[in-house]
């Protein structure tokens, strides 16, 4: 395995806010960098409660990483609250509950805020699409390529880490290697 | 789709109110002052998404119940307001059963929910039977009987045990879960159009007692069930109702039918008259013969009910009055065979007839058997999520509920790619 570059050649304020999934951060955890995630170039990305809370009950592995993270301040947790965004949560939990109350929880919040969203899961990023077209959208393949383009890490890196997610984590991406998308 | 924060506090505290559980502990459970409830249920302080969504987890209720809602969610839950109320009339006394009996409603709730995202029929393949409300108690049975004759015909099962009745009901539209309820309540069926039939068994019961009380809900289910939302609980209080020994004669009759308990008693030469007349026609006219058993052998003792009761899964004393409605034993062998349940219980148990005995110590460990119902919840939430109908987060939700890491549903549902 390459050795990863150290994250974070851009300056870090120039960084636009971001809400992540708990789909795509999970991702970053598993493999344990989330350094990478939260020194992205490109974001500064922040987590609902809602998002936590789903690491804390169906990833334990990838809990404590995360909860290092939030402790270190690297990471912030946001609380989704304001009338809008739960307008925005209900439409989405209800539409006809094809989504989960975390994700919910994610997209009202990006909607609102008018924040790019993290996330990878495929039903959902057609329904923003649709119901939210002005909602910018990144995926963990995005972020990826963005952290390579951005030298923070080679595209063997970024192959390695998603043969760990195919291997291990049953996450998939449809490219053979990144360097297709370089 | 506009808010309306006094609407959805009204909701939140009736709910909360439902379940008996206070303003204190629902405030403990989202990590929040008991004012800031307070605030919540007046209408006067929006709740986080987390909040909510903690809420409705505690009062066993999807977070949808407590938003807005359009007309046709309008008229569901109209329907499920009907269906609870009707099991609030059950247990007004019983708040934290009610509460439990909403968990498994709502997990009933999510797999109807699935049906209809993958476009599965919502009706249940349940036939139904007509019958008027019984006048006489031995009206009740004849009806019983009679339909579980003509449902064993439909199904097809000749004069055989049934064996997996939980398989049997849920491959027939039904959702089956054995859970714990208190001991004087035996099961209860619950319909909603919605939903279909539902019927939760009390999982504290004995193997063989658990099966006569899926097959008497079954029966409510066959004949029973109305249009609009119904709720059913057997109890030991109501087990003398006419509507309740139908279901009992129904059960009876299903899990052992009159031609399978007479073939069996045959095969071992038992419950057979004592004097048989052979009659042959010949060219010099018909000849006879009689043949006599010997004295006593056709008498039906305990381990013959013991060992037939295991052959049909039964309890002993289920069989014990079985043979009595089919006239095969008297008034006073039914006393003495009766007064021989802990003689039966004990000879099955040295024969290691586990599954068959009927005590107390042999019934369930508090462990609920929910295998059924969840694995109807998995099958749709796979198949949903492969058809990119449901997301990952929704299959995060689903674990939570059902009880499995949300984040090997989602290994196995990527698997099924």
């Amino acid at each position: 395995m390459e050795v990863a570059l150290t994250a974070g050649t851009t300056a870090k304020m120039d960084r636009e806010d971001a809400v992540s999934d708990t789909s795509v951060l999970i991702n970053f955890l598993a493999v344990g960098r989330v350094d990478l995630f939260v020194d992205h170039p490109k974001y500064r990305f922040v987590i609902t409660d809602h998002v936590r809370r789903e690491v804390t009950r169906h990833y334990p592995e990838e809990f404590e990483r995360l909860e290092l993270a939030l402790n270190a301040g690297e990471l912030e947790q946001i609380t989704v609250a304001s009338v809008e965004e739960l307008e925005i949560f209900g439409e989405l939990i209800s539409s006809p509950k094809r989504f989960g109350s975390g994700e919910c929880a994610a997209m009202a919040a990006a909607i609102y805020r008018k924040q790019v969203i993290a996330i990878d899961d495929n039903l959902a990023i057609k329904h923003l699409a649709k119901a939210y077209p002005q909602t910018r959208i990144e995926t963990t393949q995005t972020l990826v390529v963005g952290l390579i383009k951005e030298g923070a890490i080679t595209d063997s890196y970024g192959d390695w880490m998603k043969q760990e997610w195919e291997s291990n984590y049953r996450f998939r991406l449809k490219i053979g290697s990144f360097r297709e998308l370089l | 789709m506009s808010l309306d924060l006094v609407t959805l506090g009204k909701r939140l505290k009736e709910a909360r109110e439902n379940c008996a559980i206070t303003q204190e502990r629902a405030a403990e459970a989202i990590g929040a002052p008991r004012t800031a409830l307070v605030h919540i249920e007046a209408g006067r302080r929006v709740p986080s998404t987390l909040e909510l969504s903690d809420l409705a987890e505690l009062y066993k209720k999807p977070v949808t119940h407590f938003l807005s809602r359009t007309a046709s969610q309008e008229e569901d839950a109209l329907e499920e307001v009907t269906l609870h109320l009707r099991v609030e009339r059950a247990f007004r006394e019983n708040p934290v059963v009610k509460c439990s009996i909403d968990k498994w409603l709502g997990i009933v709730r999510e797999g109807a929910e699935l049906n209809i995202l993958l476009g599965a029929s919502t009706h249940d393949a349940l036939p139904f039977y007509t019958q008027s409300a019984p006048k006489t108690l031995s009206e009740a049975f004849q009806q019983g009987e009679s339909i579980a004759e003509q449902e064993r015909k439909r199904l097809g099962l000749g004069e055989n045990p049934v064996h997996r009745l939980q398989d049997l009901l849920s491959s027939a539209g039904a959702w089956v879960a054995s859970v714990n309820l208190p001991k004087e309540i035996s099961g209860m069926f619950l319909h909603e159009h919605s939903l279909g039939p539902v019927i939760l068994i009390n999982n504290t019961h004995p193997r063989v007692r658990r099966r006569f009380s899926y097959a008497h809900e079954y029966g409510h289910a066959l004949i029973d069930r109305k249009q609009d939302a119904t709720a059913m609980v057997s109890t030991q209080a109501n087990s003398t109702e006419r509507t309740e020994k139908r279901a009992n004669a129904f059960a009876a009759s299903f899990l052992m039918p009159q031609n399978g308990v007479r073939t069996y008693l045959s095969s071992i030469d038992k419950g057979g008259p004592t004097r048989h007349v052979h009659a042959v026609y010949g060219i010099a006219g018909s000849e006879q013969s009689e043949e006599r058993s010997a004295p006593g052998s056709q008498k039906i003792i305990y381990q013959d009910v013991a060992l037939l009761a295991r052959y049909f899964g039964v309890s002993y004393q289920a069989a014990v009055y079985r043979l009595r409605d089919l006239n095969l034993i008297g008034a006073s062998e039914l006393h003495s065979l009766l007064e021989q349940n802990e003689q039966a219980n004990s000879y099955l148990k040295i024969l290691r007839f586990i599954d068959a005995v009927d005590t107390e110590d042999s019934a369930g460990e508090g462990i609920e058997d929910t295998g059924e119902l969840v694995s109807q919840v998995v099958y749709r939430a796979i198949e949903a999520y492969r058809r990119e109908i449901i997301s990952r987060g929704r299959l995060l939700d689903l674990g939570t509920k059902i009880g499995i890491s949300g984040k090997k549903l989602i290994e196995l549902a990527e698997a099924a790619i």
